[in-house]
């Protein structure tokens, strides 16, 4: 089971899972992608560092976690500038990714476990949608069972609160320091393919009038149900949505012709929708939170 | 008299069983004749002594049982919008029981209050009202309010204007000069809208506490919720949520107050999205067994009541 919520360290991460850390300071940051990265050579996983360009930096960030060097050597930990991770291309990066976790397999690790500073990419008005776009192709295929282990590092002063704000929300782990109230991630277990958006989305969290701007934003970003029909959102870990939210999804829907179902969605997002009457979209097996 | 489309909102009093079925079978019996689509909205023992009164002409006509549209009686309004909406265009005539005996202090205010917001809502709809008012079985003052938000009177004899018709003071109640004393227990005060999630666990907890279902505990955090984000969203001031327990009213009760005003006097009474606040307060209204609305100058206040069975 992948791990979904605010989070305190970064420890304790293992296949599925992917985290977004925002830190204030690199330092922070650093030690965090210190403590992730451990775990994943101790678990025999191949671990990638990826950040600035000066991969001499990127080395000296890890000098705690070991013989970089060594490890560099043997194909056990690989320095990444940023650039070379990430392309214009989001279903193209994601199937590299793919390509990454194979050959790590090939190589007789158990998986790939990557740390990226995103900043770069995060901060860049060119690169921020097809990033944003990115975040929930690649959750996909972390969803999918891939053994794909990640984090990704976001510079608060450098990438602005609005876009953090979703950055975060599209993650299904956040540092508690940048926890929002809602989370929208993948959560399909059979998908398999990387590179296409995931056929069922999770909803988590808490949806009112504080969030529910990104929240549109966020469904805009993410690219999903672009070919209308049933839209089926995973809402067992939704607490709460107000009429606002309910009212985005059903105009989220009518935009591109089809229905959106709140899959165990909580009684209270039903009543709404019943005394709204709002017709895109439906909830079901409604349970008291 | 021709009444062409405007609205007629007119008062029945009566203080015998007879004369008002035979006064409802002619008022219904009129509409009929002139190809009018004919609903009776009363409580169940009205109900079927109409129905049984009625004979032929009970078969052409609607009912909605008020007990069920009208508990919260700020439902009844877009309960009827909803009729004349599916009535193809014919005038309607609403037979409304809205005042029975049984009626609490707070619901009686709240009857009134939605008397007076009808002249408003259907002023220039083709609808014509008859509000039976019981003087045999109700307070004298009460039916003394009913006299002052009807513009007419029925009678055996036909329609008349109603001499105690008062436009200016109609909605009087809802404006007291003064803050009506708080509830004794603060909840909180929300200064952000970050606020909110914390309000809804506090709402939670109070419900369960006073023993609501699963169901109902929810249903008051939704209502709570869409006041204080209204209170917030739309007028700039800290929400002070309160609670309390109405004995005279059975129910539990949550108050939202801010310095801010209200000014639409029927906004939540229709489904209007368009409406500043219109979806939230709506929703309120379908949610709670009974919302009291108070502004002044001093402010105003949202009071939310969940029954406690």
């Amino acid at each position: 089971m992948r791990r979904s919520g605010a989070v305190a360290e970064a420890r304790g991460f293992g296949p599925g899972d992917h985290l977004c850390w925002v830190f204030d300071t690199h330092e922070d940051f650093r030690v965090r992608a210190v403590e992730f990265l451990a775990e994943g050579l101790d678990a025999g996983e191949r671990c990638w560092y990826l950040g600035s360009s000066d991969v001499a930096a990127l080395r000296t960030d890890l000098q705690e976690l070991g013989p970089v060097d060594e490890l560099v050597g043997c194909d056990a930990l690989r320095l990444v500038p940023i650039e070379a991770g990430y392309g214009p291309d989001p279903a193209q990066t994601v199937r590299g990714w793919a390509r990454a976790v194979e050959d790590a397999l090939v190589a007789g690790h158990s998986g790939l476990r990557v740390v990226t500073d995103c900043t770069a990419v995060a901060r860049s008005a060119e690169l921020f949608h097809e990033f944003a776009r990115y975040e929930m192709l690649i959750d996909g295929y972390y969803a999918a069972g891939a053994p794909l282990c990640g984090m990704c590092g976001f510079h608060r002063p450098q990438v602005g609160p609005q876009r953090l704000d979703e950055l975060c929300s599209l993650h299904p782990s956040v540092n508690l320091a940048a926890a929002q109230p809602f989370r929208l991630h993948a959560a399909n277990p059979d998908w398999a393919l990387p590179g296409i958006p995931p056929a069922l989305v999770a909803v988590a969290g808490e949806i009112d009038l504080s969030c529910v701007e990104g929240f549109a934003r966020c469904l805009d970003r993410s690219g999903l149900f672009a070919g209308g029909g049933e839209m089926v959102l995973d809402a067992a870990e939704l607490i709460f949505i107000d009429h606002r939210g309910l009212v985005v999804l059903d105009e989220f829907a009518r935009a591109r012709g089809g229905t959106v179902v709140l899959r165990d969605g909580p009684y209270q997002a039903g009543r709404i929708v019943e005394i709204l009457e709002l017709q895109q979209v439906q909830v079901e097996a409604g349970s008291s939170r | 008299m021709v009444v062409g489309d405007r609205m007629q909102h007119a008062v029945f009093l009566y203080d015998d069983p007879a004369r008002f079925l035979a006064g409802v079978g002619r008022w219904v019996a009129e509409g009929l004749a002139a190809d009018e689509a004919v609903v009776i909205v009363a409580g169940g023992a009205a109900h079927e002594a109409i129905r049984g009164s009625l004979g032929v002409d009970g078969d052409a006509v609607a009912f909605a049982d008020m007990e069920v549209i009208g508990a919260n009686p700020a439902r009844v309004i877009g309960a009827v919008r909803r009729f004349v909406e599916s009535g193809g265009g014919r005038r309607v005539r609403a037979l409304g029981l809205p005042m029975w005996p049984g009626r609490t202090p707070a619901q009686q205010r709240e009857v009134i209050a939605h008397e007076a917001a009808v002249n408003l809502a259907f002023a220039d709809s083709p609808i014509s009202f008859l509000c039976a008012y019981d003087t045999s079985a109700l307070p004298a003052a009460v039916v003394t309010e009913a006299r002052r938000v009807h513009p007419q009177v029925w009678t055996a004899d036909g329609y008349a204007d109603c001499p105690q018709y008062d436009m200016e003071g109609l909605l009087i109640g809802q404006h007291p000069p003064a803050r009506p004393d708080p509830l004794t227990e603060p909840l909180g005060v929300i200064v952000d809208l970050a606020g909110l999630a914390v309000l809804r666990v506090s709402v939670a907890e109070i419900a369960e506490d006073a023993g609501l279902s699963a169901q109902r505990r929810d249903e008051l955090v939704v209502a709570v919720n869409e006041v204080a984000t209204n209170a917030l969203a739309h007028t700039a001031h800290p929400a002070f949520v309160s609670r309390g327990l109405d004995r005279a009213e059975g129910s539990l009760v949550v108050e939202v107050a801010t310095h801010g005003c209200i000014a639409d006097p029927l906004v939540g009474r229709e489904l209007r999205p368009s409406a500043l606040g219109g979806r939230g307060l709506w929703i309120v209204n379908q949610l709670c067994d009974l919302v009291e609305t108070r502004s002044g100058p001093w402010g105003s206040l949202t009071r939310l009541h969940i029954h406690l069975l």
